[in-house]
């Protein structure tokens, strides 16, 4: 219903554009001028009050101090010098002396640095992100804002924790190879993870490649204790009867893991 | 005019010339003004091109008296047919308004000629007869609020946007979002002196993935704002408002579902107290569990001077006792090129908040201080600090005690720009942040060049960012063609993004993005932009495409 009826109000509430510079009833009589220059014709006809002279041209950033960039240099001088209140005591608040601030004050003053004056259409966020905490990289510069600031589209984009868990809590939970929780490893992702995809080329077994035979574990036939510790005689390839005649000619042969770990730093024979 | 101007220059120039070269000396005539306002070292005097004045024309003001000799000098730097700025070549010290200047000016200067060539008619003489009035009363008598002296008007603005998102970098996901929404002032409703204000939308969103349990889709219609004020205007120094809004004053105090009153002094100070509901600050903004009561203070001191505001706000959770903030702010501009502006936000928390490690945390506090440096350079330093809050109240997404209690971000960071000439804008940004665990920083340097191939613009940065275990440095080529009502932009973005793993191993990625968007105006009314976003590398591969259209009634 409402995709009907807001255009429909759009387009049927086609209003004459009034001038920039001018004067109307609907503003009614009571822009003061105590601060104009005494001479009227400045900027009126001088038969009549509501009309301004063809040639007006006021240069309000030579004059004031402040330019009037993008829309603003379109607005009605009405917009802003009304009856509301000296334009002055809403400029001591900058932007948002006019414009409401959705961000509720969380994100400052300095409204440029995200939007423009033409529209109020932010820019760049992307590339502004790179300034927070979370830089986004890979599929997370495609995720839609909504993801991780749930008030978005409401302008609160404030406090989305960095850590990966926030979001990824069931991905955690989801861990088998090896089962993360169980492990303890909860936070940090970043150690072990590049931020694309949990099994890229982020990690690589440190020390002993996972390669051939190695590659086929899961993590927990070696690390059966922890994952600072492991072992290498608790596996069916390595039975001590196997290892013990593979190494009768072996001088000082040992079946413990830190001797065969002494020997076979790689993993290979 | 300007243009024009310029043009009767040249016609006198080269009258000059000619009567010189005659021989002669052009007879010139004495034209007087009388200056109509002072502005820092402009004078506006109540004569104009219609005098016979020029750009460039020298004029000299004469005593207060009008009859002694020059005192001050000046030359006509701008005007219109009937008034002029006098550029005064030193500080003013006798001029003042209702001084008389005198300026010579060519008896054969032509007349000024209207835009479209032709001549500009005469306009007549001011025959009105001066008002009484003085600085205290509107310009104009006869202002009755809510009466048919200012007839019921409305203006606003609809928009449609939208966005559609595909990634298949790793599995597939896809993100899109519409919505619909309109708001507008109705000034005057039905003659009553008040105001309506409205913001709606209607919004759809999904997400949609490979990943179990990651689907959303939802739809709402969204009440923004919906209040009405009264009051508040020069003549009427209390202002009421109430029904969905944030307060003009204190917008660090929410979405209210309430009441708002303010009191303005005469001398410009404001008092002012708020009771309601909280919506939450999420996209539902659903309303009832939270309760809020305010007051605020805020200070105006006229130019050159601090604003200051202060204010306290008390919230309550289901019933419990929430937060208790103070919040204060203040900016100040000493110099029309000088800002300072800054504010904190401090909690205060009782014997119930078990987590707290004190009976107050500043959980909120922001600096900035700008400077424009000359007329094309400027600075600009910032600091923040940010944590969260204790809150009963739903507001962020499940942070844990932990993260309730230790987590904590500064961050710092400095804002430059300068113009190297008429065709170069250098600008630059560098940025520090810490946290508990962890410490970075970022930086840019952009070079823009206007105008340079065809009108727009062209622009080259740099950037980089490093953290604990991740760096990236990268390039952005942009460039802006200015067409018609609108432009084109197009955005090449290239990173390479190092990562140092847990055992001392790095892995490297290659990204990149190609942004695009065309924005136009269409008539009066409308504007529309189109945008996508491509990203392509390593590990990359999604598309965004999107648009924006608003139409201002």
């Amino acid at each position: 219903m409402a995709w009907v009826a807001l255009p429909f109000l759009a387009c049927i509430s086609e209003r004459p554009r009034t001038p920039v510079q001018g004067w109307w009833a609907e503003r009614g009589p009571v822009v003061r001028h105590e601060k104009f220059p005494a001479d009227c014709r400045l900027c009126h006809e001088g038969s009549d009050w509501r009309t301004i002279v063809d040639d007006f041209e006021f240069d309000h950033a030579g004059v004031t101090g402040m330019a009037l960039v993008g829309a603003h240099a379109e607005a009605e001088c009405l917009r802003c010098h009304n009856d509301r209140g000296s334009p002055a005591s809403f400029a001591e608040r900058g932007c948002a002396g006019c414009h409401v601030d959705v961000h509720r004050g969380q994100l400052g003053d300095d409204c440029l640095s995200c939007h423009g004056q033409s529209d109020w259409r932010a820019r760049g966020a992307i590339e502004r992100h790179a300034r927070t905490r979370f830089p986004l990289v890979g599929s997370h510069a495609a995720t839609a804002c909504f993801r991780c600031h749930i008030g978005a589209e409401v302008g609160n984009f404030t406090r989305a924790d960095p850590d990966c868990v926030t979001c990824h809590r069931d991905d955690l939970a989801r861990t088998r190879m090896p089962d993360h929780l169980s492990a303890g490893f909860v936070d940090r992702c970043e150690r072990c993870h590049v931020p694309t995809r949990w099994d890229g080329p982020g990690f690589s077994h440190p020390g002993l490649p996972l390669a051939g035979p190695h590659g086929q574990l899961s993590c927990t036939d070696c690390h059966t204790a922890s994952f600072s510790t492991f072992t290498c005689t608790d596996c069916h390839a390595h039975t001590r009867r196997d290892m013990d005649d593979e190494h009768d000619d072996v001088e000082g042969y040992l079946y413990s893991t830190p001797a065969c770990y002494a020997c076979h730093p790689d993993g290979r024979e | 005019m300007r243009a024009r101007s310029g043009f009767n220059g040249l016609l006198l120039a080269a009258a000059l010339l000619a009567a010189a070269a005659m021989g002669q000396e052009p007879e010139l005539v004495r034209v007087e003004v009388r200056v109509s306002a002072v502005l820092g070292r402009a004078a506006y005097v109540d004569g104009g091109s219609q005098l016979g004045l020029a750009l460039g024309d020298t004029v000299r003001f004469l005593t207060p008296a009008g009859a002694g000799a020059p005192v001050e000098q000046g030359s006509v730097g701008a005007l219109s047919s009937s008034s002029a700025r006098v550029d005064l070549d030193l500080e003013p010290l006798h001029v003042v308004p209702g001084s008389v200047g005198e300026c010579f000016v060519p008896a054969a200067r032509p007349a000024p000629q209207a835009a479209d060539g032709g001549t500009l008619p005469e306009r007549p003489l001011w025959s009105d007869a001066p008002q009484e009035w003085s600085a205290d009363m509107p310009l104009l008598a006869g202002y009755e609020e809510g009466s048919s002296s200012r007839p019921t008007s409305l203006s606003g603005r609809t928009w449609w946007r939208g966005f559609y998102t595909r990634d298949e970098s790793n599995g597939s996901r896809s993100y899109s979002s519409l919505r619909l929404g309109t708001q507008f002032s109705l000034e005057n409703p039905l003659d009553h002196p008040g105001q309506l204000e409205a913001n709606l939308e209607f919004s759809q969103r999904a997400a949609d993935s490979d990943d179990e349990g990651q689907d959303e889709s939802s739809s709402r219609l969204r009440i923004e704002r919906l209040s009405y004020a009264v009051g508040g205007t020069r003549e009427r120094q209390r202002r009421l408002e109430f029904g969905r809004f944030v307060s003009q004053d204190f917008p660090e105090f929410g979405v209210l579902d309430g009441v708002d009153f303010t009191w303005r002094s005469p001398g410009g100070q404001r008092l002012g107290a708020s009771v309601g509901a909280l919506p939450e600050p999420t996209d539902s903004m659903s309303t009832g569990k939270d309760l809020s009561a305010a007051a605020y203070w805020v200070g105006s001191f006229g130019e050159a001077r601090p604003a200051l505001a202060l204010g306290y706000q008390k919230t309550w959770h289901d019933g419990s006792a929430d937060r208790d903030l103070v919040v204060a702010r203040a900016r100040w501009s000493p110099d029309p090129r000088t800002t300072l502006s800054g504010g904190f936000w401090l909690d205060l928390y009782d014997s119930t908040d078990t987590l707290a490690e004190g009976s107050s945390e500043l959980t909120q506090a922001n600096l900035r201080l700008s400077r424009r440096l000359g007329r094309a350079s400027g600075l600009a330093l910032f600091a923040s600090q940010q944590s969260f809050p204790l809150l009963r109240r739903f507001e962020f997404p499940l942070p844990s005690d932990a993260e309730l209690v230790g987590d904590r971000v500064t961050r710092t960071g400095v804002d430059g720009w300068t113009d190297l000439g008429d065709q170069v804008r250098l600008s630059a940004h560098v940025q520090r942040w810490s946290d508990e665990d962890a410490q970075g920083g970022s930086g840019e340097l952009r070079l823009a060049f206007p105008d340079l191939f065809w009108s727009g613009e062209v622009s080259l940065a740099g950037f980089g960012t490093r953290q604990e275990g991740s760096e990236a440095v990268g390039v952005r080529l942009g460039t802006l063609w200015n067409v018609g009502r609108g432009g084109l932009r197009f955005d090449l973005e290239l990173a390479n993004q190092e990562f140092l793993r847990r055992f001392g191993e790095h892995a490297q990625l290659y990204q990149g993005a190609l942004r695009s968007s065309w924005d136009l105006l269409i008539g009066e009314a409308w504007r529309l932009a189109l945008y996508s976003d491509l990203r392509l590398g390593d590990q990359l591969d999604a598309q965004t495409f999107g648009f924006h259209l608003t139409r201002s009634f």
